[in-house]
């Protein structure tokens, strides 16, 4: 049979065109938002068979190529801010380490599926919710012939003022602003541990948090999104197949076939949408993954006996 | 004497022979699996073993295809408050990996074979399950459910075809496409003659699942070299996208 393809690890054989096209839709939505996709696609590889733990390793590999293609793009069309990546790495490498230590924890005490599944619906309900209202509000205030409001003014929260109280402020050229490094530091250790935890490269909570907290400039914080979860998941590549063995190859390369591909054709997308546009596509995505999260965790499953092991 | 001695011995063998002699007219012969070696390569989508042999006319046959038995943990969802989370953890011991009752055909074949401690409600006596706040009887239902959906357990009515008979014996063939998720191991096709609606000779022919080529390669390779193979992993990941960056440059501008 030509088109189906045997995956080695996951031990199931899948259609070829279901496979690369599953990839291209996750590509997609890399370049065009700067996030992985890896909350996406897991839960869909899931839905076709694949074993859950292999899904969401071999996922974070595909994640890899997806990821390095879309920041090429990025890259080439000046949207990276390095600097600011640097310190959300290390940040999220300091993290992710403390958060697989939480999911050792949870594991001992129990039902850690239930908190992470939980964690994924409190935070994508409270950033999908305020993501669309705000894009909703921006779409609607540029329609109308009004003064047009500089972004952010008005707002000169708290939270402003406590940013430019902390110490060692520096300027980040590429996104324009001046900030702590305290803060990408801490934001990307914040990230970096509730991406150890849901399993994820985390792009999909690292964009909004750099739009509204870091308040950088979209297009940087797509390609710079990119930069941090292309590092992320080479450490959970490499981290799985040595202690899970979990990677499979053949599965990560059907759909890198795909996402690369995908990666290219949003990254040129990206530029064409309008950003409150661009905004509101990512809200919508984010909060139905919410309601689908939500569903599993609220509706009947068909069969309540499940293999341990799961992600 | 020496006669006495030849007497004896001849009657020792005859003895010997006569019980197995007995048992093989109703046993089935010749039992072949085709192919009784499945390989797993990268185009396999699951594989048709034909199972044939010879048994009396007035006897039948089932036949059973069973997988290595395998220690499993399990989830147990339960509902709490709005929500389903997973309440216990459950242990299923020696639990066949896979079992396929290939049955002739008949209306009340798979009642028949029930009765005769055959097909999957059986395999309730063999699995051993750990002690829960659930019912052993409803955690065997959900395990069923939980195989059924993998395609790994099923019952197969009309499976079994019979040939013209001829000196009193007629040939029989069985077919089944065992599924892409059959996992590698040693298999048992196991048959077992029906006399008179009883359990007659059973007959085993040992099936092997195995990965051969590229599969095998990549396998071993994430088994044995796990660094080298998570490494290996991230390279080509990043030389594919950066392909693919690089071809897209090249197609025009951007």
């Amino acid at each position: 049979m030509p088109w189906t393809i045997y995956l080695p690890i996951a031990q199931h054989s899948v259609a070829l065109p279901i496979m690369v096209g599953l990839g291209f839709v996750v590509g997609l939505l890399s370049g065009l938002f700067g996030v992985g996709g890896g909350f996406l696609m897991t839960p869909l590889l899931i839905m076709i068979g694949i074993p859950p733990t292999v899904a969401a390793a071999s996922d974070s590999n595909q994640i890899v190529a997806a990821s390095a293609s879309g920041m090429y793009a990025h890259y080439r069309l000046g949207n990276v801010d390095f600097k600011m990546g640097v310190y959300l790495l290390i940040g999220g490498i300091l993290g992710g380490t403390g958060g697989v230590q939480i999911i050792k924890i949870l594991k001992a005490m129990g039902n850690a599926d239930f908190l992470i599944k939980i964690t994924y619906v409190v935070m994508l309900g409270f950033v999908g919710v305020y993501m669309f209202q705000e894009s909703l509000q921006a779409l609607r205030s540029t329609e109308t012939p009004k003064a047009i409001p500089a972004e952010g003014k008005g707002k000169d929260s708290m939270y402003v003022r406590l940013m430019r109280a902390l110490p060692w402020q520096t300027r980040f050229e590429k996104s324009g602003i001046v900030l702590s490094p305290l803060v990408p530091l801490f934001l990307g250790g914040l990230m970096g541990m509730l991406a150890a935890i849901m399993g994820v490269g985390g792009g999909f909570i690292m964009v909004p948090v750099m739009v509204y907290l870091l308040r950088m400039p979209m297009h940087v914080v797509v390609g710079t999104s990119l930069f941090q979860v292309l590092f992320t998941c080479i450490d959970v590549t490499i981290m799985q197949a040595y202690s899970n063995r979990t990677v499979d190859f053949i599965l990560a390369l059907l759909l890198l076939i795909g996402s690369t591909f995908g990666a290219q054709v949003g990254a040129r997308l990206s530029t064409r949408l309008k950003e409150d546009q661009l905004k509101i596509f990512l809200a919508s995505l984010v909060l139905l993954v919410m309601v689908k999260m939500l569903l599993s965790l609220v509706l009947t499953p068909n069969i309540l006996l499940s293999y341990h092991g799961g992600h | 004497m020496r006669r006495f001695a030849l007497v004896i011995l001849v009657c020792c063998a005859g003895l010997g022979v006569a019980p197995a002699g007995f048992a093989q007219t109703n046993a089935p012969t010749a039992l072949t699996v085709s192919p009784d070696v499945l390989n797993v390569g990268l185009f396999f989508s699951g594989g048709e073993i034909t199972i044939t042999g010879e048994i009396p006319v007035s006897s039948d046959v089932v036949v059973e295809i069973i997988g290595p038995q395998v220690n499993s943990l399990f989830d147990l969802k339960g509902r709490i408050g709005p929500f389903w989370l997973t309440r216990e953890k459950v242990d299923l011991e020696n639990a066949p990996a896979l079992y396929i009752l290939l049955l002739p055909s008949g209306p009340d074949w798979e009642q028949k074979a029930t009765a005769l401690n055959l097909g999957i409600d059986n395999l309730k006596q063999q699995i051993g399950i750990s002690r829960t706040e659930t019912t052993t009887d409803d955690i065997f239902h959900m395990f069923l459910k939980l195989k059924h959906s993998e395609k790994l357990y099923d019952e197969l009515p009309g499976a079994v075809f019979y040939s013209a008979s001829e000196n009193g014996r007629r040939r029989f063939t069985a077919t089944c496409r065992l599924p892409s998720s059959t996992a590698v191991g040693k298999y048992t096709v196991k048959t077992t003659t029906i006399v008179n609606g009883k359990r007659g000779a059973e007959l085993s022919h040992d099936l092997t699942v195995q990965e051969v080529g590229f599969v095998e390669m990549v396998s071993r390779m994430a088994s044995e070299s796990r660094l080298t193979y998570g490494v290996a992993a991230v390279l080509i990941a990043l030389f594919s996208g950066a392909l693919m960056g690089l071809l897209f440059k090249g197609g025009g501008g951007h």
